[in-house]
Parts: C-alpha cells; structure tokens; sequence
C-alpha cells in the first residue's frame, strides 16, 4: 500500500497529465484523414459474472469431445445459432478460492484472502482494470462497472462490482440500466463557464478537506494512519478525474441512441437494457472497458421461480434443479440475444462490434458450491481467440488467471503475469 | 466476532505455553500425521514426488498463511472426494471424519491467529447508520441514504474499522448528500419559527362522489349485460341449440362457473343476436365491460353502501372499493415533524386479523407500499378511537402517508383475497375499517431533550455571518475539535466565489457546509496516539465513544457536560452515564445495529412468506417478530433482568398483533409490554420467539439445518466452521415423499457432510414443532406431483452431538437454558466487537473472562455486561 501524506495536487495532476492523451475523436478523425488511412477501430473488453453457478450436469459440453467437434449441452442449447463464434472452456479455477459463496469477489483478481496476516480480507486488481489503465486514456470513463440490484443474494459476494483498483479495494458500481443511462446521455444543461467553474470549485473541496486531513494525520498512530490513506486515495482518484474532467469538458456528451430506460424493469429485461447500453457505450465510444455483475435473483423472479437463489443453488434432482436448468437456459438466451447484436454493429472498417470485442462470461463458482471448473465462454475477435471449439485444458485446476493473461496479451496489453497465474493457455489462439 | 468458544479449543488440543498465553497455538492432533501417511503418503510423501504435491512435510501446528493454504487444499480435496482417487483405497470412514471435524475448526483458529499479528485498529469511519443519524442529530433532518454502499460483511460488524472503507465515490456521495441536507436544514429552520397548521379532511364527499358515479356506470352495464343473457337464454332454449347447450354442460362437468361459459360461447348459436342492438361496440365489450367488470364490481360496490355510516366516513377495502388514503402533507409546508391524526373504527364483526392497518408509503406501481408501521384499530362505530403516527419529512416529493388494511404487500395476493371472496360470495370482502376524517399538523417543536440542530441561518448576511455559520456548523460536527484556520479560509472561498458568480447568500452558503460534512473530523471517529502506549481517553473521546457505542450518535450535551469535568469520579458519573443512555429512546439505535447483527437477523427479511400456508405472517407481523427480539432485549435490561430470561423466561414482550398471533389473550394495542405466559406455552426466551423461527425457513417449510447452526453459533457459543466448498451434493433421496428427517438424516452418511451435520442438525430437529411462521405443530407433511402426500407425527427426540439427550422441545430449550455461561460468552464477545470497533480475538479472553464473571456474580444481570465493558481499560484507553 503507497502512503501519501505529502500528496500535493499539482504533481498529481502533472503525473496524470503525462497520461491522458486527446480524447479519441472518430467522427472528426474519420473526416479528416478519410483519404489516407483507413479508420482505426479500436479494441474493447467485456466480463460478465452471474454469481452463484450453473448446472453442471447440462451446462457443460460432454468433456471427451473437444476441438471443433462438440455438441452443445442442454443448457447452451440457445446458443446454437453461435456455436463457431463461442468458445467453451473446462479446467479453469482459481487457486486461493475457498468461499462457495463468493462467485464474483476474486474473479477476475485471482487474489488469496488471507494473504496479508491481520487482515481478514484482501483482494487485489482485476483484470479489466489492468486493462483499463491503457485503454481508458481514450474515452470519458476509463471503464463502466455495472451491477444488478441483488448483487449479494445473488451469490457475487463482497465487492461492489467485479473491479478492484490498484490497492484491491472495491469500486463502485451502477446498479440499475436507468443509472447508466443517465451516466452515459444524461445531460449536462449548465454552459462551458459554468462547468469550469464548477470544476474549480471541486479542487477548492479537495484542498480544503486536505488540510483537516492532514493535520488529523499527523496525531494518528502509523496504524489509524493506514486506515486515514483510504481517504487520501479517494481524494488523489478525483483528482485524477477531475483532470479527465477538464481534458472532456469541451465536448458534450453523445446523443442517446437507445431509449431511456423503464424505471423497475424485471430481471430479464434488465439485463438486455444493460446490453444495448453497453453496445451503445461502445459505440458512441464512450469507455471502452465494462464489467457486469448479471442479475440471478432478479432473473428467477422474472421467470416466476420462488425459491431463493442460494437454495438453488444447492440444488438436487427436482424442482430445484429445474429452477436451475430453467435460469441456465435464460442466461444462455440472453448470452445469444447478446451476441446477436454485437454482430449486429458495422464498424467504420466494415468490420462488426462482436470482431473487436473481446467478451468473457463465467463465475468463480461452478456449480453447487463447488469451485473447481469454473464455467466459462468466449466470444468476439478482439483477443484473438479461434472460436467454434470447446477446450477442455488438460490440467484439471489451470489458473483462471491465465486466460485473463492470456486474453489481456490479446488485447495488446504488456503483461506477464496477473493474480496467481503461471503462465498463458496458448490452445486458445493457436 | 470471535468464533471459538473455550471450551473447544481444549477439545482441539490446543497447546498453551504458560498459563497466561492468550493466544493459542492451532494445532493439529498428531494422529492425523499418520491419516495422511496412510491414505495419502503412496503419491505425496518426499520431496521428488510425481504429483508435486507433498504432504509428509505439512507442519501440524497452522501458523502461517502458507500452512493454512495447504492444509485448506487437504480440506478441499477431502471433501470433494476427489481425493483418494476412486482406484485408490479409500480411508476410514470415521478417521475421515474426526480428521474433517478437526481439520475445520482448527483452520478457523488459524486464520484468528494468523490473523491477531496484525492491528488494533481504532480509527473508523462512521458507518451508514452512525452517519445518519450523526445528521439528524446535527441538522435535525432526516436523510435518505440508501445510496451509501452498506457497510459490514465479510464476517464482521459494520462498526469494525478495517471493514469500514472509503472511496471516491463513496466522498463524492458525502459531498452530494451533505449538499442534501444543508439545503433541507435551511429550509426547515426557516419554517420552525412558522406557527404550526392543520390540515383536515373528510374523504366521504370526494369519495362518495366518484364511487357513485361509477356505480351508476356499472348499474348501466349491467342493466346491459342482463339483457344480452336473457336474448342468449332464450335462443338457448331453442331446439336445434339442444346439442350445443349439451355439449358445453358436459365439458363444463356440472362444475363451476357454468352459466358464464355458456354466455361466452354464444357465438356458436344459430341466428346469434348482433352485439350492436345491445349497446355493445364489440365481441370483447361484453366479456370486459359486461361480465368481468358489471358482475365483479358492482356486488361489492353495493355491499360497500350497504354498510353502515358510508354518508360520515370512509372504509378502507379490497380491491374494486375504496382502500386506501392517501394525503399529502402540502409543498408549501417546511421540512419537519409533522403527525397524521385519523379518527378511526372497526366495523362489529371483524377477524382479529382485520383490525389492523399499515401506514407508510405508496411506491411506483400498484405492488409497491413502502411499510413504515402497522396499528391496531380498536375503536368502535359508536366510539372512534384517534390514531396518530408522526413522521419526518424533508422538502423532496415524497410528502405522500397512506392507511390501508392490513394485507400483504405484493398485491397478487391482495387479488387473491378478492378472488377468493369472489368465489364464495360473488363479491369482494366486506370492508370493515371506517376512517371518520384525517388531520396532518405540524411542523411540530423539536422534542423536549433532543439535542437543538445547528443554526444555520446567519445572523449577518455578510462575510462575517457566513464565517460564524461555517464554524459553527464545523466545532458541532468535528465533535468539539475547532477547524483549522486555514480550512475555514478555503472555505471562505468557495463561499466567496459563489457569490461572484451570481449565487444568493444563502445559496452560496450552503457549498463549504455541505463540505464540512465530507470531511475527515467528520467523517472519522479518530483518536490521537502512538503504537504500543496506551493512554486513558480524554473526557469527550470517552463521551464520543459511549454515545456511538449506545446510541450510534454523538453525544447529547448532558454528556458532553460530563466529559468536560475531567476524570475526578469519573467512574460513578459513567455508571450513571451509561443507565442514562439505555433508558432513552436512541438506545433503539443500538437494539436495530447490535441485534440485527448479532443474531443474524437479515435473514428474516430474504422471503415473502407464502400466503396460502402462513397467512397472518405477512410484511406487518414480520415486524412484529423483529421487534419482538428488540423490545425483549431492551425490557430484560432496562428492568435490572437476567440475560438468561433471553434463553427461557414465562412472560413475553409482545404487542397487539404479536400476542394475537401467539393466541394470547387480553393483549391489545401498539405497545409492546410484558405478558404472563400459560404454564406449558412454548413461548418465552429466543427459542420461543417467531423471528428466530422464521429466520430459520424459507418462507413456506421450516429448515432445521439453519435453526440448528443458528443455535449452536448464538446461543450454545459452539459456531460451526463455514460451510466448505466443494462437497458433493447429495441425491440418491430424491423423487420420494421424505418426512423431513429422513430427508437430512443422509447428512450424517458421508464423513465430510456428517463431521459438521451431527453438531447441529439434532437441535433443529428437536424445534421441528414450529412451523416456517413459528406456530406450534404436531404434525408435518410432504406433496409432490406425482407421488402425493405423506404426513407424519413430529418426532422432536434427538441428543447434542458428546452432550445429553433430549425428549422434546421444552427439554432441548432447558439443556440450552442450563448453557448460560457459553451464551455469555458468546453475546460479549459480540459486544466487545460491537463496542470497540475491532474483532475480539484470543488477547481479549481475559478481559472477556472478566466481564461475563463480573455479570455471573450479580445473577448474569444483563446491565452488568454493558457496565463491565464500558468500566473497562480496553473501552476507556486508546
């Protein structure tokens, strides 16, 4: 953990300017420079977690048939019409993972709870931030967590969305799809001076608190000291912002293509409102890295199943199994719908969305509990990956981390190593 | 929490050096080095083995991290079975057993003490609830702060520092809602010096007007309808419909609504009348405005005017009448206190269900009431009662209160009703609440012995005004430590730049407040200090500590009174200081933070109970159940009583609506107070008590496997460890009718589930006589399709896992009863954690020790625990 008591706001924003480049300006871009180059449509990344797992025993492909050469199960079985743009993964897990309550907390981390003695909880970066941290120099939001508004009941387990910062502490997410619309289109009636004034008067907020801070700081014991930086992290996080702030204040947000979002829509709908903002975040280019926490209770409710998610998730032959078979073959219905209409999207190349995103669909938990074989699918072509085939890896607890290692290098981004990994799962692009 | 009792530890050989160590070893016993070498030792055993998983070398004292890891993957592999591989022989069943039991409760002793090398962390955040009412206590306003991420989880109470975290975007929800309650502070400080005002209504005119009209609608429709069936009866009784009218009555079997059918299948009589001559636009008219609406509406609107006192005063019915009130407190009205007065009846003939009615909050939607209390009605036609409820409100939209009857929140069950009075009696049900008129007053004078908010209003509207208001408000919120100059300075600032921009006095104004509120003297209940000294707290830290241990606010000025005489007598006048802040009503805060918490009450609200099954535990009796446990918890205290009436007592603490469902008599009214049990009542103690049953379900089937942990973990002090990953699931048992222990009994067959099962599950066996809604029951029964039904007698018997054996549920309550000193020990731990901020570990047992002998000398007096921990160094040192 960095200590910064002596944060000063000029050389943080001195650092942060270094870093964030123009805002990336297709429209303007394109007209410009039409006749010598070919527009550079840009590389996007999506995971999506569903908490509490699947049934594993018509989830799954039949593990002896691998390659190109697979059937899918009963419970992808809307998936068909995407059988050679997916591909289905077994063997996957992470190694530290004990909680079978926890299907969303170290995902994309891969961290051991327990790895920091005296803490009972520790987590570290995930993966799309890693990812973040380049791709967001480009766009408004450096990335877009999305959540669902029973994210806890659901078998996510702690955090508040699947992104974790640098420091592996929780960020924020958006829980409802009328909330991200409003992030994304909302608009902002005020003029150009009165922003800039606005934002002036923001670090005046932050310089202010500062000074209580500080000197609340230098009385504290080196440990109430530690827990006091959290307050300095948040300052220097919008700080960094509010940089960010100034470099997009200029231009105004994008108009809405999609509709404003129903106040209380159930679980299914939901989830593909949150879809068409996410196709629409891409497209307006308005982040270019998004995680989701899917709704599973929500989803239940809207399919009139009555029992509470973990109940079946403990399920046995019988009703419960047949809740979970039944919400198995929504999220893979939606899984489609999805995928339809990232192809659906001609980009400026010709090429489609779904060609350059890369997306991830899983959980930490398997099924029941279990947190070995986590279930996992890809799709798009912005990672590299050779799709139409079912991998089943040949080491039975591969590190998850090595598929975000290895989706992470397919995006372009220099990294080695993430979370417990050790190494890449080079069958996917080969 | 601490989640190990004292005496299991001994049972887990742990090894204590000397007999003042604190902390114990976990340790793993040497016998099951020798488990591993047989079962495990062919692949794992060296340092060259193949499978590069080495156990032979695996310490059996659990010490670091890295030891816990692996024997963690052991626990994992164990109980999936992947481990022995099935080629390979497997292990005893029983050593696997005892090996898992182990092996699980010695990894929880290992991650506590791996865990207590780190911090005694003493700084926090005040938490979602503290910082609530830290506002309403500042600014006299209520503010909603559901946006706020909730706070706790991971194990721990919401008031342990290290689990209260901050962010950005957590700062930027201060700021906004800070701005939120400046903004609403002003304006309601304005209106306090406004006379109070009274809004009066008598429903009847507007309601009576509307509801005739359409009755009259209705009257006319099916005038229409009536004789559109007279023209089908008589074409009916032609001869060549012979075969059609034959046909329908067959298919219909004689059974249920036959004359309706035959109405909708006019269209295959020959020379069919044309819908036009009948006033009907079309085919779909007469089903929708005829039958559905004419037949279902108009009975109950009748039998609605058929009730007595209609021309004085409205009911509150079902669905198709008039059911609910709604007023609102008008717009131009200031921000405050305001009570809604209804004069009120039931009507003679009501179910004591019935005479109930829930005041809250219409949502978006017909589903949606946001329930804030539930009320007996018992006045009379011949004498109303007056019934008033006071409410809080701030300047934003929401100034709309309803009543309605008592009934469940999700309306499909409220149709339910309807339709299932329809059934019976051709109409909805008779409406039985009888609302006189409806008053709102106020704002009303804050209440005497509350804390006066911080003015806010400026005496000068000029820099020097603005600068008092700044430092005002600051001195209040940084609980006495004055801001910095050069705080205030900046906030000057944003104050003046406001102002050049155009902003009004008052509108530049609140800006730098809004800051205050975000920022860390605050935000932060921090205490000054160097690692490794001690030293006493000053008078208002200790204050500051008491009132947000008590009442998770800060300190009235009573208190602050008291902190700033210095520490001469300082333990008398704290003795009386803590009776003081249990006896007042903000001690409600700890009894919502601390119970909820200890007892793991979330679960009570994860289901809507089923409404066919349990029909009276709907949202209001849900409330009833919780504060239930409250109100029990504050009476046991407040009366000088025994924490052991929390585990058995004769009376209980219950209100109208509680005792009611209990089927105790003479009870009526809001209040909850104590009532003398029947000899042989079940009732009585948290064993007895519905929330602690209902926790314990899924909302329509009991579920002894949770009754049982939560006994074990609360009230024997012997929690389970967490259930582990990984364990296959068992179902060779489904598709048959199972009586309910025959169904979990096959928990006790595989090692890795019985090693944890056979500790709990006996004890929720032995609660079976309560039902999911907590009602007593003899019997029990199974339905699936295709197989039936089974009942079966309730055989509570069973024996604690090593402990005695019990017939029935009145001996497993006396065996839990006779267990006061593990209960002890268990609720301070959980105090301790509560109170300081920060897990109880192994290091706090003698202080522990200290507290629950000091309560067992005084008869376990449950006052005695809170006095101890308050009178103790931990709780009055930094």
């Amino acid at each position: 953990m960095t200590i910064h008591h002596n944060l000063n706001r000029r050389t943080v924003l001195k650092a942060a300017g270094t870093s964030l480049a123009l805002p990336f300006l297709p429209s303007l871009s394109r007209r410009a420079f039409a006749a010598e180059a070919a527009p550079v449509v840009p590389k996007r990344m999506i995971a999506i977690s569903f908490g509490y797992g699947i049934t594993k025993e018509t989830w799954f492909p039949d593990p002896t048939k691998t390659g190109t050469e697979f059937t899918l199960s009963e419970g992808l079985k809307p998936l068909e019409r995407h059988k050679s743009r997916i591909t289905i993964i077994q063997g996957l897990s992470n190694k530290f993972s004990n909680e079978g309550h926890w299907g969303s907390t170290f995902y994309l981390t891969g961290a051991n709870r327990y790895a920091v003695p005296g803490l009972n909880f520790y987590n570290s970066v995930s993966a799309d931030q890693v990812v973040a941290e380049e791709y967001g120099k480009h766009t408004r939001f450096t990335s877009l967590q999305l959540n669902s508004k029973d994210n806890y009941e659901s078998g996510h387990g702690p955090g508040l969305s699947l992104a974790w910062n640098r420091q592996g502490k929780p960020i924020a997410g958006i829980d409802t799809s009328l909330a991200l619309f409003h992030k994304l289109f909302g608009d902002d009636e005020t003029s150009l001076e009165e922003r800039q004034r606005a934002l002036a008067e923001q670090r005046s907020v932050l310089d202010a608190v500062l000074v209580e801070a500080k000197a609340i700081d230098g009385k504290l014991s080196a440990d109430d000291r530690r827990k006091l930086d959290e307050y300095f992290e948040s300052i220097r996080e919008i700080e960094t912002r509010l940089a960010k702030d100034e470099a997009w204040m200029a231009r105004p947000k994008p108009k809405a293509e999609v509709k404003q979002p129903a106040a209380e829509p159930n679980g299914i709908e939901e989830t593909r409102l949150m879809q068409s903002l996410m196709i629409a975040a891409f497209r307006t280019d308005s982040t270019r890295v998004i995680t989701y926490r899917q709704p599973h209770w929500n989803l239940m409710k809207a399919l009139d199943i009555d029992y509470h998610p973990h109940d079946v998730s403990h399920y046995s032959p019988g009703s419960r199994m047949e809740a979970s078979q039944k919400r198995d073959l929504e999220m893979s219905r939606l899984l489609a719908e999805f995928i339809d209409k990232l192809a659906a999207v001609k980009e400026a190349d010709g090429s489609t969305l779904l060609d350059n995103v890369s997306l991830s669909f899983g959980s930490n938990i398997c099924s029941i509990h279990s947190l070995d074989n986590c279930p996992t699918i890809l799709a798009g072509g912005a990672a590299g990956v050779k799709h139409g085939r079912h991998v089943v890896l040949a080491a039975k607890q591969t590190p998850l981390c090595n598929l975000w290692v290895t989706l992470m290098q397919g995006l372009g981004i220099e990294v080695d190593a993430h979370g417990d990994s050790t190494g890449t799962l080079g069958e996917l692009t080969a | 929490m601490k989640t190990q009792s004292v005496a299991m530890m001994v049972a887990l050989a742990a090894v204590m050096t000397s007999a003042d160590a604190a902390v114990p070893t976990a340790r793993m016993e040497a016998g099951h080095a020798a488990f591993l070498k047989t079962n495990c030792g062919k692949c794992h055993a060296g340092a060259d083995t193949d499978s590069g998983v080495r156990l032979d070398d695996l310490p059996l004292e659990i010490a670091t991290t890295e030891a816990a890891d692996r024997w963690q993957k052991v626990m994992n592999v164990l109980n999936s079975g992947e481990m022995p591989p099935q080629d390979e022989p497997q292990p005893d069943r029983d050593e696997k057993t005892e090996l898992l039991a182990d092996l699980a409760q010695t990894l929880v002793v290992a991650r506590q003490v791996i865990g207590e090398q780190g911090t005694r962390q003493i700084i926090r955040r005040l938490n979602k609830r503290e910082y609530k009412n830290t506002i309403r206590d500042l600014l006299g306003v209520e503010i909603d702060v559901t946006e706020l991420p909730q706070d706790g989880g991971a194990g721990s109470m919401d008031t342990v520092g290290a689990g209260l975290a901050m962010s950005s975007d957590q700062f930027e929800s201060y700021l906004a809602l800070g701005r939120k309650a400046v903004e609403e502070a002003i304006a309601a400080q304005k209106g306090a010096t406004a006379k109070p005002q009274t809004y009066h209504r008598d429903s009847e005119t507007f309601v009576n007007e509307q509801q005739r009209k359409i009755m009259k609608q209705k009257e006319e429709a099916n005038a229409k309808y009536v004789a559109w069936t007279q023209a089908i009866d008589e074409l009916a009784k032609l001869p060549e419909h012979a075969d059609v009218v034959a046909d329908i009555t067959k298919r219909m079997g004689g059974r249920g609504d036959f004359k309706s059918q035959y109405y909708r299948e006019w269209d295959r009589l020959v020379g069919k009348p044309a819908v036009k001559d009948f006033g009907y636009n079309d085919a779909f008219a007469i089903d929708f405005s005829g039958r559905d609406s004419a037949l279902k509406s108009l009975p109950t609107l009748r039998n609605y005017y058929e009730q007595p006192a209609t021309e004085t005063g409205v009911y509150l019915g079902c669905h198709m009448v008039h059911n609910t009130e709604s007023h609102k407190i008008p717009d131009a009205w200031p921000p405050g206190e305001y009570v809604y007065r209804y004069r009120i009846a039931a009507a003679e003939g009501a179910e004591w269900h019935q005479r109930f009615v829930q005041f809250g909050t219409k949502g978006n939607g017909l589903d949606n009431f946001d329930l804030m209390s539930t009320h007996e009605v018992t006045g009379t036609l011949d004498t109303p009662q007056i019934l008033e409820v006071k409410v809080r409100v701030g300047s934003g939209p929401n100034r709309v209160y309803s009543i309605r009857e008592k009934r469940r929140i999700k309306r499909g069950t409220d149709n339910d009703r309807f339709m299932k009075s329809f059934h019976a009696i051709g109409r909805g049900p008779t409406p039985v609440i009888w609302v006189d008129w409806v008053e709102i007053e106020g704002p009303l004078p804050t209440e005497p012995g509350r804390s006066e908010p911080v003015s806010l209003i400026a005496s000068t509207q000029d820099a020097n005004g603005a600068r008092d208001v700044i430092e005002r408000l600051a001195t209040r919120a940084f609980r006495g430590e004055s801001p910095k100059t050069e705080y205030v300075d900046r906030l000057m600032n944003i104050f003046e730049a406001r102002l050049t921009a155009g902003d009004s006095f008052e509108a530049a104004l609140r800006h730098p407040l809004a800051v205050v509120l975000a920022s860390p003297p605050f935000l932060y209940l921090a205490e000054p200090g160097v690692a490794g000294k001690p030293r006493p707290l000053s008078g208002v830290e200790l204050a500051n500590r008491l009132s947000y241990f008590l009442w998770s606010s800060p300190p009235d000025e009573e208190l602050l009174g008291y902190a700033a005489q210095g520490e001469r007598g300082r333990s008398a006048v704290l003795a009386a200081q803590v009776d003081r802040l249990i006896e007042s009503d903000r001690f409600d805060a700890f009894l919502d933070g601390f119970l909820h918490q200890w007892l793991d009450m979330e679960r009570l609200d994860f289901f809507e109970f089923d409404a066919q099954k349990h029909r009276d535990f709907d949202d209001s009796m849900k409330k009833a159940a919780r504060q239930e446990v409250y109100r029990t918890f504050a009476s046991v205290l407040r009366s000088g009583g025994s924490l052991r009436e929390l585990l058995s007592s004769d009376y209980v603490i219950a209100n109208g609506l509680l005792a009611k469902y209990y089927g105790l008599e003479g009870v009526s009214g809001d209040e909850f107070r104590r009532v003398a049990l029947p000899a042989g009542s079940p009732r009585g103690g948290l064993l007895g008590m519905a929330a602690i049953h209902a926790m314990g379900s899924d909302g329509t089937s009991s579920h002894p496997i949770h009754r049982g942990v939560w006994v074990a973990k609360h009230l024997l002090n012997d929690p389970p460890p967490p259930a582990p990953p990984n364990v296959p699931q068992l179902s060779r048992l489904d598709g048959k009718l199972l009586t309910t222990r025959e169904r979990f009994e096959a928990h006790q067959e595989e090692p890795q589930c019985a090693s944890c099962h056979r500790r709990f599950d006996p004890i929720g066996f032995g609660l079976e006589n309560f039902d999911a809604a907590s009602l007593w029951r003899t019997t029990d029964s199974d339905t699936k399709k295709g197989l039936g039904t089974k009942e079966w007698q309730i055989d509570p018997a069973g024996k604690l896992h090593g402990g005695p054996e019990f017939e029935d549920f009145f001996q497993l309550r006396k065996i839990v009863a006779d267990r006061v000193d593990a209960f002890a020990t268990g609720f301070t731990e959980a105090l301790l954690e509560y109170a300081l901020g920060r897990p109880c570990g192994f290091a706090d047992d003698e202080l522990v020790q200290q507290i629950v002998s000091r309560a067992r000398d005084k008869d376990w007096q449950l006052r005695e625990f809170f006095q101890a921990l308050v009178a103790s160094q931990e709780f009055q040192a930094k």
